[in-house]
């Protein structure tokens, strides 16, 4: 079996964050904001700001959300479980 | 650590409750096409209501998302990030 190997470099471009300007650059912030950094999975979707946008709304809105039954750690391990099931190790 | 825990959840001594959620997030994951009633019936027999249970599969959902985007085009690990793979020089 042929072990996938992480790539080096994307495989299209992305926005330099320091060239980010309107949406884009609100969300670079928005994102060092939450993170102390920015992560790649946002600097991919810099081509596209609406959708980035939305991406990120929609993580916020399920995954940052708080319940009695289900918090914070248990909507974590979902993520976890889910992306090793995809074989996504990112 | 994430690694180990997303192969081992199952015996890492988690409360049921956490266990069935994960539990139906991996078929989801794995076998969109075969979830059913029952499978949110689970869901409910352990004390989920319905605003949980629409979090639950949107949380699922959005990674299965988030991972395509992620493997399609490329994304290098974060410098914290375990490289998944040595190149062997």
């Amino acid at each position: 079996m042929t072990e996938k190997l992480a790539p080096l470099l994307p495989w299209i471009r992305w926005i330099q964050d320091e060239e980010a300007s309107g949406v884009l650059k609100q969300e670079l912030d928005a994102a060092v904001g939450r993170a102390g950094k920015v992560y790649n999975i946002v600097r991919i979707m810099s081509l596209n700001p609406g959708a980035l946008s939305a991406a990120m709304r929609l993580y916020l809105s399920t995954l940052r959300r708080r319940s009695e039954r289900l918090g914070r750690p248990e909507r974590e391990m979902i993520a976890v479980v889910v992306s090793q099931a995809n074989h996504c190790h990112y | 650590m994430a690694e180990r825990f997303a192969r081992d959840w199952r015996s890492a001594g988690l409360p049921e409750s956490t266990q069935v959620v994960l539990g139906f997030s991996e078929k989801l994951t794995r076998h969109p096409s075969e979830m059913s009633r029952s499978d949110v019936e689970g869901l409910r027999r352990v004390g989920f209501g319905d605003e949980d249970i629409h979090d639950i599969v949107q949380i699922a959902a959005f990674f299965n998302y988030i991972n395509r985007v992620a493997d399609a085009l490329g994304i290098p690990p974060e410098p914290e990030m375990k490289p998944w793979a040595r190149r062997d020089s």
